[in-house]
């Protein structure tokens, strides 16, 4: 009773079931393959029975032509001697009497025949030889006895195969199911919400472990996209509570104003442009999505860097002016493939960074070349630049440094760029122009 | 939309929809829409679009734009105030066009940003500001009535002045 669930469970493998449908198949093939040897090989036998008679037959015949009834005597007598068991050999006159050899009168048509002989078979062979005819038999059961051991060794090698097929079938069965079921375990804990299990013991070069190797890597991806999404959603909550919190501040003290009779324009426009820079962290945040899903890749065209530089700089030139700066523009041609409203907007994100953060007075200056190893973009201030420590950092969401906490922005900018320049295999490095920061948009070679 | 424009319809029509990637907004303008806005989008920019669209189509033919004593010679690329010529950069060219195309209505930043600089994303920075600042400096300032308005928290307008309207 107890072994009956280890029996259902070791059925419902399919493994197991395979090697058994494989072991019952290599059974009756073996079996069928007996069957013809032994028909084959108890043909060849009887046919070199017959030949024997045949052969003995034509030997005496010639010992009758050669020395008369008495030649003939003398090898009938021979014969019999020669075997230890007599087999029929007797000489019949044309009346049935019996001339010489072996007594008896059993009844034998000429040609081949089979007679019954106590518990064996006797092949008969009756043809004309000298006065009569020649009755020769041969009881050899070479015939039974080769058929024995044909399907006793059949049979013991069917024993052997089918051992052997259900052992290896067991093993492979195991095998297989220890994978699957390891499979099995972490993907019901992947279903269960733990997105870190991993399928245990996926070294090696079979294709399950490969297998189990690739389920682990898109796991590792899962959890790292899950992991991602769950730091977005806790930075948007979190950095989109203070400008509420303001917003909610400022329609409190139009509440209040209202209420008191006094003018509540003010409160209204300041809580307006605090929505607004709500709808514009949401918007970034959207389009660096957006730009991260790659969905814009599609939208690619041959375009020249100099004519975005050209079109950012003119923008941003009197903005720069107003704040005390001066913005300059080398811009040679620099051909790449590209998306030519997202780099517009990287490159306006990295001027305006400039602009905002390098201080009156600050040198920016935009330039673009193509280079040996493809097209390159650089923006570079003579401001505070970015401590090394930092660098890494601020392309992240939200991050902004300590210095620039006062100054407007979403903290998004440089998410963007960053996006933007995955999206085009660009490498985004952030530099010491000493003193001040360089930005340097490596592009790949065309 | 395009079976609207197959039939000869000229009725303005504006896309408003979640779909906002450039292709979408590309394939929508040439299916024979005037506008684009994507969701989420601020009221008084839904409303500041509807109005341009109001607008007789008769102005895309005109030479020159007026507005009180403002000219804007569409051909001649030259802009006048009282018989005053004004030096304007092309960016605020464009943009004193756009502005006065519009004139008496509201003209969003977004929609400058557009219009002007062909920017179809929000920069951070005040690019809008500046120049508008710039282009009333030249056009305003030397001047008694002023003509360019900001319209608080939604954008600017062009317009004459009116007697107890701010």
């Amino acid at each position: 009773m107890r072994l009956s669930p280890i029996v259902a469970d070791l059925w419902r493998r399919t493994s197991l079931r395979i090697a058994l449908a494989f072991a019952t198949a290599l059974v009756a093939t073996l079996a069928l393959a007996g069957l013809v040897a032994l028909g084959m090989i108890r043909a060849q036998l009887a046919a070199d029975r017959d030949q024997r008679l045949l052969d003995a037959h034509a030997e005496m015949v010639r010992e009758f032509e050669a020395d008369g009834e008495a030649g003939l005597r003398d090898a009938i007598a021979e014969r019999l001697a020669a075997a230890a068991d007599a087999p029929l050999t007797q000489l019949r006159g044309q009346d049935g009497t019996v001339l010489a050899g072996t007594p008896g009168d059993a009844e034998a048509p000429p040609g081949f025949s089979d007679l019954a002989l106590g518990a064996g078979a006797l092949r008969v062979y009756r043809a004309p030889a000298g006065p009569g005819d020649l009755i020769l038999g041969d009881a050899s059961d070479l015939i039974g006895e080769v058929g024995e051991i044909v399907v006793g060794a059949f049979g013991w090698a069917a024993v052997v195969v089918l051992i052997v097929a259900l052992g290896g079938g067991a093993l492979v069965a195991r095998r297989v199911q220890g994978v699957v079921d390891r499979v099995d375990a972490a993907m019901a804990r992947v279903a269960g919400g733990d997105l870190a299990a991993r399928i245990p013991g996926a070294r090696g070069g079979g294709e399950l472990e490969r297998l189990a190797g690739r389920i682990n890597a898109a796991l590792g991806r899962l959890e790292g996209l899950v992991e991602g999404m769950r730091q977005v959603s806790s930075d948007v909550a979190h950095d989109l509570r203070a400008p509420l919190n303001r917003l909610r501040l400022r329609l409190e003290a139009a509440q209040a104003g209202a209420v008191e009779g006094t003018p509540v324009a003010v409160e209204l426009a300041a809580a307006l442009e605090e929505a607004g820079r709500i709808d514009a962290t949401f918007a970034a945040l959207l389009r660096i999505a957006q730009v991260e899903a790659g969905a814009r890749r599609d939208r690619f065209a041959r375009l020249d860097l100099a004519t975005v530089a050209a079109r950012v700089a003119e923008a941003y030139a009197a903005v720069a002016e107003d704040a005390g700066q001066t913005l300059a523009l080398d811009a040679r041609p620099a051909p790449v493939t590209g998306d030519p409203e997202l780099l517009t907007q990287a490159l306006a994100n990295l001027v305006e960074n400039a602009i905002r953060h390098a201080g009156p007075g600050a040198r920016v200056s935009v330039a673009t070349a193509a280079g040996p190893g493809g097209a390159v973009l650089t923006i570079a201030d003579d401001g505070p630049g970015i401590p090394e420590a930092d660098r890494a950092r601020v392309l992240g969401r939200f991050v902004r440094l300590e210095r620039s906490r006062t100054t407007p922005g979403t903290g998004l900018g440089l998410t963007l760029v960053k996006a933007v320049a995955d999206l085009h295999g660009v490498r985004l490095g952030l530099e010491d122009a000493g003193p001040g920061l360089r930005v340097r948009l490596s592009f790949p070679p065309p | 939309m395009r079976a609207l424009r197959a039939a000869g319809r000229a009725t303005p029509a504006l896309f408003l929809t979640a779909v906002g990637g450039v292709d979408d907004r590309v394939e929508g303008l040439e299916a024979g829409a005037d506008d684009y806005l994507t969701k989420p989008f601020a009221f008084s920019e839904l409303l500041a679009r509807v109005h341009a669209l109001g607008r007789p189509q008769a102005v895309e033919q005109v030479k020159t734009l007026r507005v009180h004593d403002l000219e804007l010679d569409l051909l001649a690329r030259q802009a006048r105030r009282g018989g005053v010529a004004i030096e304007l950069l092309p960016k605020e060219f464009l943009l004193l066009e756009a502005l006065m195309r519009s004139a008496g209505r509201v003209v969003t930043r977004t929609m400058l940003l557009e219009r002007v600089w062909d920017f179809h994303f929000d920069p951070g920075t005040s690019v809008v500001e500046t120049h508008v600042s710039r282009l009333r400096a030249k056009i305003d300032k030397p001047f008694d009535v002023p003509l360019l308005h900001t319209v608080k928290g939604a954008g600017y307008a062009l317009h004459a002045p009116i007697p107890d309207r701010g």
